[in-house]
């Protein structure tokens, strides 16, 4: 149970509406983490989009237990949590999901969903701009168009192979770039 | 030990879901056994949210680039997210699209809002295609209030230029130079046609501009090379004069065919009668008198500039002022004028000698990587900081153009830049970190484009550490405002104007291109003060001299819009 100043639930009580506004506000603001962390879990983009929609509804239903000024990050961290272990035993035979034990073992560690993601987005942005063409092509089959490895090989028309490779080194390069970028970053 | 190598690969493979079930227990076994391997999986998580994050917000783009968004396809239901990618293209590509920019429009990234300020501008007229002429020169102008308001040296677009008083010179595209004397209403049509309403309007028109059309509800004026002035002095009435060359008048009121008139000839329609009159070259302002007139008008101005940059010199708190006046070139040196200064000479690294806002006015042009003007302000703190400049900005090439910066890799360094898009940004940094979050920082939405490019615009920045609160202004009206939240002593020291001052520093780490951040422009009068102006003092010192106010102050009202 969350404490409220008078002050707080005063403006809740005038205004019920504006508060929900607010906290769906924080949602779309942080959403990139919440993306980022749900898909650190679900890395189906499908799933994971249906995720996000899905812990969106539980934050505006539950968003009248959040106090401003408290960390959106991780009250909106906990529903999400909560939502992935439930998806995950709904498909707890699929291969591609890690354990629970795993899991556990990671977001334990997580203080917190990262921030500055626009910023981090600004300069990811910049980074793929630099990449060479045939790596930004599988990138973009990968990210854009939801293709996996073996539909990137076909489209790109080469070897599955050499489609790992290209995004392995792809992925690689970006990070660099995205490392140099914010360790370099000013104002 | 952990293998780095391995790990990458089972990674790759888990985030592509091909992992296999070996793969799979042997990456749990790796995430289990090493927080190496746990910090390792968080990179590439964040990653790849990251990467799908673009890639949706992309998408996002793409459709909308495809509708110009109406105010009326807003919602006010908050839906954060588009949903996939394929139900966007189904029937409800609408609905979803109108969703989906409701997103964005509620809590827009730095990028999305780019895109769109490009698009309204866009949307308001601002393409390069739309543009007909320059504005060359403006005397003494009152602008009507439904006129176009174009910057000096600005790009005209097509539309109703309407003055109540003053002189103004266009230099169409096509290479006719227009004179129009107010009070004057002009609609602007192509390179190679106006229309004359009101006023008296002069043109002078080269071999290539041949065949340039006025109109006026009486008749239409095609030029056959010369030189012609027209005087429309009702609604029915209007007379032509021709100085030089041939002219045919069609339409309205003449019948049929045309009827041309030669240098010596005019006419003069009133109450839809025709007859001729002598030409008068002296009821019109020629470009010679025009620029004779401009040139007094100028030097007026500088004379009223002057005084007041003398007045300014004794401002309280003034550490730094270069009024870019009589500068030593042999020495390489910039004078400090405050007189109560704390900080030596700057000394000119690079930079051009280059006319300022007026052609007798000293400036230093910053275009190379290396041009810079470096000056040391005496070694202390200061609670507030206010920076003052006036700046012609060429363009904004660089993702970072640094006007300003000082104390470099210090608690309390200031950055003061504009950026790709057009946004002025002044920072603080708040800890000692070579990171994004330690620092303090305010940003303007995109204000300053193309329009305003060639023109001079006054920018100051407020860090006021008093009241935890930073603003910007451009040229003497506030375009954005926040809370300095974690306040520092502002830290005085080395200071580069136009360019980013590094550190040089064993340690540091090596520079990167997003390190080349020079301004690309002219300064010609620069300020620091060791408190927090007011915004009446701000405005004083943004205030353009009286004679071209008129012609000179409407950037900053188009550049809100």
């Amino acid at each position: 149970m969350f404490f409220r100043t008078p002050a707080v639930l005063m403006s809740e009580k005038n205004d019920p509406d504006s508060h929900v506004a607010e906290v769906q506000g924080l949602f779309i603001k942080h959403q990139p983490a919440v993306r980022g962390f749900i898909l650190s879990m679900i890395p189906d983009f499908s799933l994971a989009d249906d995720l996000v929609q899905e812990t969106f509804l539980v934050v505006t239903k539950k968003a009248h237990t959040f106090e401003m000024g408290t960390s959106f990050l991780a009250w909106v961290g906990s529903i999400a949590r909560y939502k992935v272990l439930e998806t995950l035993r709904q498909h707890s035979r699929r291969n591609c999901f890690l354990s629970e034990e795993v899991l556990e073992a990671l977001v334990v560690e997580q203080e917190h969903l990262s921030t500055n993601t626009d910023i981090c987005l600004q300069h990811l942005a910049t980074c793929i701009s630099k990449l060479a063409p045939q790596a930004r092509k599988a990138i973009e089959l990968r990210y854009r168009r939801d293709c996996r490895p073996p539909e990137v090989a076909r489209l790109m028309g080469c070897t599955m192979q050499s489609a790992n490779v290209t995004l392995s080194r792809a992925r690689a390069f970006l990070r660099n770039c995205l490392d140099q970028q914010m360790r370099t970053s000013t104002i | 030990m952990l293998d780095e190598p391995r790990l990458e690969t089972l990674l790759n493979a888990y985030f592509d879901q091909s992992l296999s079930a070996e793969e799979k227990a042997e990456l749990e076994q790796m995430l289990l056994s090493s927080a190496r391997a746990r910090e390792t999986f968080r990179r590439h998580a964040d990653q790849h949210g990251l990467l799908r994050e673009w890639a949706l917000r992309n998408q996002g783009a793409d459709l909308a680039s495809m509708a110009v968004p109406q105010a009326s396809t807003r919602d006010s239901r908050v839906v954060p997210f588009p949903k996939k990618t394929i139900y966007w293209l189904g029937a409800g590509l609408a609905a979803c699209l109108a969703v989906a920019l409701l997103a964005f429009w509620r809590q827009p990234s730095p990028a999305d809002e780019s895109s769109r300020a490009r698009t309204v501008a866009r949307a308001d007229g601002e393409v390069p295609w739309n543009k007909v002429a320059l504005l060359a020169e403006a005397v003494d102008v009152e602008w009507a209030s439904d006129s176009i308001r174009p910057a000096l040296g600005g790009a005209l677009p097509k539309g109703w230029l309407k003055i109540q008083r003053g002189i103004l010179r266009l230099d169409f595209y096509s290479g006719v130079r227009v004179v129009v004397e107010g009070p004057a209403e002009v609609q602007l049509l192509s390179p190679e046609e106006a229309r004359l309403e009101r006023g008296k309007l002069t043109a002078y028109v080269t071999p290539p501009a041949v065949g340039f059309t006025v109109h006026n509800r009486e008749f239409t004026v095609v030029d056959r090379g010369t030189e012609f002035g027209m005087n429309a002095t009702g609604p029915s009435s209007c007379e032509v004069h021709v100085f030089k060359g041939e002219v045919a008048l069609q339409g309205g009121i003449i019948k049929s065919g045309e009827k041309l008139l030669f240098g010596g000839d005019g006419v003069s329609v009133r109450d839809g009668k025709l007859t001729s009159i002598a030409p008068d070259p002296n009821r019109f302002v020629n470009p010679e008198l025009l620029r004779t007139i401009s040139d007094q008008a100028l030097a007026a101005n500088l004379s009223e500039w002057k005084a007041r940059s003398d007045a300014f010199r004794s401002t309280p708190g003034l550490g730094v002022y270069f009024d870019f006046e009589d500068i030593d070139f042999n020495r390489q040196v910039l004078r400090n004028r405050s007189l109560s200064p704390r900080s030596g000479d700057g000394v000119i690294i690079g930079c051009e000698s280059v006319p300022g806002r007026w052609a007798q006015k000293g400036a230093l042009g910053f275009a190379r990587t290396s041009d810079r003007v470096r000056f040391r302000m005496e070694e202390g703190t200061t609670p507030s900081l206010t920076l003052l400049a006036w700046v012609r900005v060429d363009g904004l090439p660089l993702q970072h153009n640094q006007i300003f910066s000082m104390a470099p890799m210090q608690v309390g360094e200031v950055h003061w830049k504009l950026n790709e898009e057009g946004k002025i940004l002044v920072g603080v940094r708040a800890v000692n970190e070579a990171s994004w979050g330690a620092w303090e920082r305010l940003e303007s939405p995109p204000v300053i484009g193309e329009k305003d490019f060639g023109c001079w615009l006054r920018l100051a920045a407020v860090l006021d550490g008093e009241h935890g609160v930073m603003k910007l202004y451009l040229n003497g009206r506030e375009v954005a405002s926040g809370p300095w939240k974690r306040v520092v002593p502002i830290k005085l020291g080395v200071a580069d104007l136009g360019n980013l001052a590094m550190f040089s520093a064993d340690g540091q780490p090596e520079p990167t291109e997003t390190q080349v951040r020079n301004f690309g422009g002219r300064i010609d009068e620069f300020a620091v003060v060791t408190r927090a102006l007011s915004a009446a003092e701000i405005r004083e010192f943004s205030k353009w001299p009286e004679m071209l106010r008129a012609g000179l102050d409407t950037p900053a009202e188009t550049s809100k819009n």
